[in-house]
């Protein structure tokens, strides 16, 4: 086991036996703070002493949750930061220069010619209004030639695997994937031949199978070229299959650095254990009620759903088929977990099942019954009983309702004739199941986390005791401790409550954990469904076996697996306070 | 204005400069006039110097059409159509009935006239005029279904009117009227065979007058040229322009600017500044009387008793307004309607003086000693300070106890609602009413009959004295009846008699205009200075 | 179930901080003391002038004096003392038309966000239509023949004024709409009442503020215009337009008869504007934050 993670790092390029390749960047006691404003005492500095260093031909991993510095220690390296922000201390060498002490136009220069920089939100990164060709040219070095702009143009766009070169420079970021646009990027980054290349989340938004391309195509750029690769990431799977050296970083300190395989099999600082527990491949799977599956009553069913939506391009509207022809039974204490790329047309027959979203054709019963031909009453019944759990936890929560509105809500509208004090009761119970501090209640959503928003999100859908709870994507947008710690929620709620769940993501292993079937959608179609652990071990359709391909993580588990999965977790479930 | 929320910075400084802008609009109708006066003046005035080829002459109101048979105000389009159209008769500035179109008249006995047509008298398009041409003229004013509302009184007193030869139309009356040439003079005679032709005479004309109507725009004004065939006397201008100037301000800002030779119409006022050495200011005593209109027929109304009447007019003090906003340029009417030189005044009446004390009296005498509720339209823009007299009036009323209510409105809705029934109009109407010319007795008393369509008296006892003296067969007679008539409406106190209209205007120096009180600026009456 | 608080500062997900909003700057300020000023004068009018139509015939037009600070009108009334009864007609009848212009925007433009379709179609077109006729001269045409009275005045401007807010606050209602948040309320049994109640009337009552503000000072200008043209309230009333109508005649006699109402004018309609700018600055930047870029 060893051997084989130690091949694997020798692979990417860093060798510690020989001698070191020289180095593209070092960062010594980095300290990135705000930017003193009139009067202002000193505001706790969101950098604090960081250090690393990066050679030639490497890929260093620098890994940490929202929060912790990473991205603004990236930034700073490239001479980037916010406005608001400024280096209070320490050093940046870039290619041995330390760029401080130069003028900001030199400094700017250096720069520009020595360091590539990707992010992760590759369609926004690009200015919409030009085409490919334009912004690439934009990037070459001054004094290129005409005759050689065009030229190089579309030589990047080769080296960086994009297909059909001349289309693409013809194209405008809108007209492009986000895969390629990222591609894009990356040409742009490369193209004054940096030793350094930053990647910010590079792949974080994009579709599995993508992301495994795009890494793929950086791992192959540095060896080819040899430079130099700082890879930031929130993903512990991207940075364990991708880099050699890791850092850690919290709080605006690094607090591990290593050879990436050390640091994953024995991790010494709390919060990289605590970080590599909370991996969903690492999380052992709920196993409920498998056995009298198949006899409980069904709770939902759904057939034939067809849905197409007419999408208005600048090439004209054209029709897209998010539903073709969906069968799907959902039994009673059931979690079914959903999975396929985006636009596979998982989100849309979630939003129908809840009502959210009609179906041209094909129905969706409940308890037998379909919505649409209940009376008032039993319709009633039916709102409260299936309820649906947001993946965007920012953009679900009204930012002008506390938490105790937002909750009351459902009760008041569900269940009219409530006295205030049982509403108020009803509310502090709810927070209890979700675990969030009674407190909370008067909070907005503004001063409340990720995973807290989350859980109010899903405290909401409890409210209204449901029978069926939708969930869409409800960790994706989470930081992974916090995603293990919303899922073990999540889990916990499947227990307590006989609560049947239909699970939408993207994410093969927090399904995994969740959920004892699959059902794998793609282009509005069912390509193949079944138990988890059969279907992932073994996927009959080859597009399920390119999805269980994809995930980011493998080197995670080859590792010893953890006694402890959710030691990380459950004892203490709460994230932090603001 | 603000429309857009969105992008706030922008929109202040939006917002800053539409306010702005809108502050120098609210002030620059009272600077604009100055600003003109600068810029303009000098072209203006060179222009006047040399041997300024047209007349420019300003009207007061928008021309509603030039159509000879439907009358026409001095200040508007009737200023014009005397000008392009020739009546039987004129009347001199004097007020005297004169030949125009009929050379001559004769009365053959109480109910037949004969009128002599003039022998050159010749249409613009060069045909001549002939008795049967004037006879259609009278044939289409005497029938009822006829869209010319002129010949409306005529019908009253007036069987048929024949051509008897080539040059004489023969009148047969139903009714004396031993005035009748001075009520015909605004009854203007066009060409049967234009009219007939097809041709719109609201918008175009062909008559037999001084002048021919080359252009006309009904907002702005017309041009009017010297008639090629006229044979009578030439007139000094060959070309003449009329604009309509609708408001005070514009009408200072001509004067001002030197781009009218005539205007009149303007507020006492505002004539201080005005008149120098190049025009000459006529502040006069008009020929119309201003009265607050009663009705006295709304429903329980406290008007329909001659003491609350009489009290309101003891509660006016007249000669205070006078001053103040006339300029002292008339005087209080002698408790009636006529009032020399322009009518035939009563010489036993005289005004109802200013005293509170007997109004008050009067008042608690017909059981109104805790006051009195009343309203009083006033027509917006309409009248020389119609708004402040009203105000002022509405001021001495309270003295009495007489609560008066402002109503004002645009000139169509004042209109409108007077022509309604009687329990919608108001209480009172500030109002000049009165005769186009000084015989036009119709004009001068009709206004003030109960039958007249905006009127809502019940005044039986004027009406019969007003139809004798109509009818009257001689001049004595006539002004005998007449006399009663306003004895009567005095002593009833049928209206609140305020006092004579004024006659403003400017004069530039480089023409010669005798004024006529009754405010007709026909082009041919200008002469060169 | 745990009930353990323990707090784990070692993980790093911190929430987002409140986002303070942007004051209403020193030009909204100054508009906000003006308009204090004005509303404050107006309603101590009975305290602070003397009655606004005590004639004195005898000595129209004078010039300002000790006891005439402004000077005497064109039958003898002192100016001061109209301008600040003025006050009271002005924004009385431009605050009314105002409320009811923007309540009734809100309404449509809720309605519009709301059920959309058909109803948004027909609610947008009146409002383009509105836009199309220009308000002064609908209040001429309708005036001329209504007569102008308060009601009718107050129905032009509401006319005249509706469609600000309709279209500002139709846009916000529209993208709230949109906002995954509402979905959230129609799972958790929202109705549109209940939509328009607990989530849409908060999010827009800041921009209705603003609309209300920037509603008021063009109903005032718009009142202005019409009292200019002698469609305003009926004399003997004080009313700025009338005043400024009546002033300019004798303008070049006695400037300030004039003048003093249009000052009146300038600065109250300035001080809305400036206010209502410096609340939009304020509560636009500071929605657009918390409603989140996402």
């Amino acid at each position: 086991m060893t051997e084989t993670l130690h091949a694997a790092t020798a692979a990417r390029g860093h060798r510690p036996d020989l001698e070191p390749a020289p180095t593209v960047l070092q960062i010594r006691e980095l300290v990135v703070g705000p930017r003193p404003q009139g009067g202002g005492a000193a505001t706790r500095n969101l950098v604090d002493g960081a250090s690393l260093v990066v050679h030639r031909g490497e890929m260093v991993g620098l890994v940490g949750e929202s929060g912790s510095g990473k991205t603004l220690t990236a930034l700073a390296a490239a001479d980037l930061l916010p406005a608001a922000l400024q280096i209070r201390g320490g050093q940046v060498l870039v290619d041995g220069v330390d760029v401080a002490p130069l003028g900001r136009r030199a400094a700017r220069r250096h720069l520009s010619s020595s360091v590539g920089i990707i992010f992760q939100n590759p369609t926004s990164s690009l200015n919409p209004r030009l085409r490919i060709d334009a912004q690439l040219r934009e990037a070459l070095p001054r004094g290129t030639s005409r005759q050689q702009r065009r030229e190089l143009t579309g030589d990047l766009l080769g080296q960086v695997g994009v297909p059909n070169v001349v289309k693409t420079l013809g194209a405008y970021p809108h007209e492009l994937s986000g895969g390629l646009n990222q591609r894009v990027m990356i040409a742009i980054a490369l193209a004054r031949r940096p030793g350094l290349l930053i990647a910010d989340e590079p792949t974080t938004a994009l579709d599995v199978s993508v992301q495994a391309q795009v890494l793929d195509l950086i791992d192959q750029l540095r060896a080819d070229l040899g430079i130099g690769v700082l890879l930031v990431s929130h993903d512990i799977g991207v940075i364990a299959d991708r880099t050699s050296i890791v850092s850690v970083m919290s709080q605006g300190r690094i607090v591990e650095t290593g050879d990436t395989a050390e640091v994953l099999r024995s991790p010494r600082h709390d919060y990289t254990r605590r970080l590599l527990a909370a991996v969903p491949q690492r999380l052992a799977p709920l196993r409920l009620r498998s056995a009298e599956r198949d006899e409980s009553p069904v709770h939902l069913e759904i057939t034939q759903a067809r849905r197409s939506f007419v999408v208005r391009g600048p090439a004209g509207s054209r029709h897209f088929t998010a539903l073709d022809g969906v069968d799907l039974t959902l039994r009673q204490g059931q979690a079914i977990g959903l999975v396929g790329e985006s636009g596979s047309g998982k989100t849309t027959l979630a939003r129908a099942v809840v009502g959210l979203e009609r179906l041209d054709s094909g129905t969706i019963r409940y308890q037998g019954q379909d919505p649409d031909e209940l009376d008032r009453a039993a319709h009633r019944r039916w709102r409260r009983d299936v309820q649906y759990v947001f993946q965007d936890p920012y953009s679900s929560l009204d930012p002008r309702l506390t938490v105790q509105q937002t909750l009351r809500e459902p009760l008041e509208l569900n269940h009219s004739g409530l006295a205030r004090a049982t509403v108020n009761r009803r509310v502090e119970e709810l927070l209890d199941e979700v675990e969030l501090p009674g407190a909370f209640r008067t909070r907005f959503p503004s001063e409340l986390s990720g995973g807290q928003r989350q859980r109010v999100g899903i405290a909401r859908a409890l409210a209204s005791d449901p029978a069926l709870i939708v969930a869409d994507e409800p960790v994706s947008a989470l930081d992974l401790s916090v995603q293990a710690r919303v899922l073990a929620l999540f889990g916990r709620l499947r227990q307590e409550r006989a609560l049947s769940f239909l699970f939408i993501s993207h994410d093969l292993t927090v399904v995994r954990y969740l959920c004892e079937d699959l059902v794998v959608l793609r282009r509005g179609t069912v390509v193949e469904q079944g138990p988890t652990e059969t279907v992932l071990r073994q996927p009959a359709h080859p597009y399920t076996r390119s999805l269980v391909d994809a995930v980011p993580g493998r080197a995670l588990s080859t590792l010893p697996a953890p006694t402890d999965a959710l030691d990380g977790v459950d004892p203490a479930t709460r994230e932090e306070g603001p | 204005m603000n429309t857009h929320l969105r992008l706030p910075r922008r929109g202040r400084f939006r917002a800053l400069v539409a306010t702005l802008a809108v502050a120098t609009l609210s002030l620059s109708a009272c600077g604009g006039s100055a600003d003109q006066t600068t810029s303009d003046g000098t072209t203006s005035v060179s222009g006047a110097a040399s041997e300024a080829p047209t007349l420019r002459l300003g009207l007061t109101r928008a021309i509603t059409n030039v159509h000879p048979h439907k009358g026409g105000s001095a200040d508007s389009q009737g200023s014009i159509i005397g000008s392009i159209y020739e009546a039987l008769t004129k009347v001199t500035v004097d007020g005297e009935a004169a030949p125009s179109l009929a050379a001559a008249w004769e009365q053959l006995d109480d109910l037949t006239w004969t009128f002599t047509i003039r022998p050159d008298a010749t249409f613009s398009d060069g045909t001549p005029v002939t008795a049967q041409d004037v006879a259609w003229n009278f044939e289409k004013l005497l029938d009822k279904e006829y869209v010319g509302t002129a010949g409306a009184s005529l019908r009253k007193f007036t069987s048929s009117v024949t051509a008897t030869s080539d040059d004489t139309v023969t009148f047969s009356l139903a009714a004396p009227a031993i005035d009748l040439p001075s009520r015909l003079w605004n009854l203007y005679i066009v060409s049967p065979a234009y009219a007939e032709s097809g041709a719109n005479l609201d918008l175009t004309a062909l008559g037999s007058g001084p002048y021919v109507l080359d252009d006309l725009d009904l907002e702005n004004g017309a041009r009017l040229s010297a008639n090629p065939y006229w044979t009578g006397t030439r007139p000094d201008f060959d070309t003449v322009d009329y604009l309509v100037l609708a408001s005070e301000a514009q009408r200072v800002a001509a004067v001002q600017a030197h781009e009218v030779d005539i205007v009149l119409n303007l507020a006492p006022l505002s004539t201080d500044g005005l008149g120098g050495d190049d025009s000459t200011v006529i502040l006069e005593q008009g020929a119309q009387p201003f009265v607050l209109a009663i009705n006295e027929r709304k429903s329980g109304s406290p008007l329909a008793e001659a003491t609350v009447r009489q009290a309101l007019n003891y509660a006016t003090d007249k000669q205070s307004i006078i001053d103040a906003l006339l300029k002292s340029a008339v005087v209080p009417l002698p408790g009636q309607v006529l009032f020399e030189p322009y009518g035939e005044q009563n010489p036993d009446l005289s005004a109802y003086p200013y005293d509170p004390t007997k109004a008050r009296e009067l008042l608690s005498e017909a059981g109104y000693s805790d006051g009195l509720q009343l309203e009083l339209d006033v027509p917006s823009g309409t009248y020389v300070a119609a708004e402040a007299a009203a105000q002022a009036i509405a001021a001495q009323w309270a003295e009495v106890g007489i609560t008066l209510t402002l109503t004002v409105t645009p000139f169509p809705a004042w209109v409108e609602r007077q022509q309604g029934d009687d329990d919608q109009a108001s209480d009172l109407v500030y109002i000049n009413w009165g005769g186009s010319s000084p015989t036009d007795l119709n004009g001068k008393l009709g206004p003030f009959t109960s039958t007249h369509i905006q009127g809502h008296v019940d005044a039986p006892n004027y009406d019969a004295f007003y139809d004798q003296a109509l009818k009257a067969t001689t001049w004595e007679e006539r002004q005998t009846a007449i006399n009663e008539a306003l004895r009567v409406y005095h002593d009833e106190a049928h209206t609140v008699f305020l006092y004579a209209s004024p006659f403003t205007g400017v004069v530039s120096k480089s023409v010669t205009w005798e004024p006529r009180a009754f405010r007709y600026l026909y082009a041919y009456e200008v002469g060169r200075a | 179930m745990s009930t353990a608080t323990a707090v784990l500062p070692e993980l790093d997900e911190r929430p987002a901080t409140r986002v303070r909003r942007p004051s209403i700057g020193w030009a909204g300020r100054i508009g906000a003391a003006l308009l204090v000023v004005i509303v404050g004068v107006s309603l101590l009018a009975p305290l602070l002038a003397g009655d606004p139509l005590q004639q004195d015939l005898a000595s129209i037009l004078a010039a300002p004096s000790r006891a005439h600070p402004l000077g005497l009108d064109e039958v003898g009334r002192d100016v001061l003392d109209r301008v600040i009864w003025g006050g009271r007609t002005a924004l009385s009848i431009s605050l009314t038309a105002a409320l009811i212009a923007t309540v009734l925007g809100l309404a449509l433009a809720l309605g519009s966000a709301l059920f959309g379709g058909w109803v948004d179609t027909l609610c947008s077109r009146i409002a383009d239509v509105q836009l199309a006729v220009p308000t002064i001269v609908l209040a001429i045409v309708v005036l001329a023949f209504v007569g102008n009275s308060f009601v009718p005045i107050v129905v032009v401007l509401v006319l005249g004024s509706w469609v600000l807010t309709f279209r500002v606050l139709r846009g916000h209602a529209r993208t709230v709409v949109e906002q995954q948040y509402i979905e959230a309320a129609i799972v958790a049994g929202a109705g549109r009442s209940a939509l328009a109640r607990r989530h849409l009337l908060p999010s827009v009552a800041p921009l209705f503020f603003v609309a209300f503000t920037l509603s008021a000072s063009s109903a005032l200008m718009l009142q202005a215009s019409l009292g200019f043209l002698g469609l305003g309230v009926q004399p003997p009333r004080p009313d700025w337009g009338a005043m400024v109508a009546s002033g300019r005649d004798a303008l070049s006699a006695a400037w300030w008869v004039a003048t003093a109402p249009g000052v009146a004018i300038v600065l109250t309609v300035l001080a809305l504007q400036l206010f209502g700018d410096g609340l939009a600055e304020r509560y636009l930047g500071g929605a657009r934050n918390s409603e989140g870029a996402r």
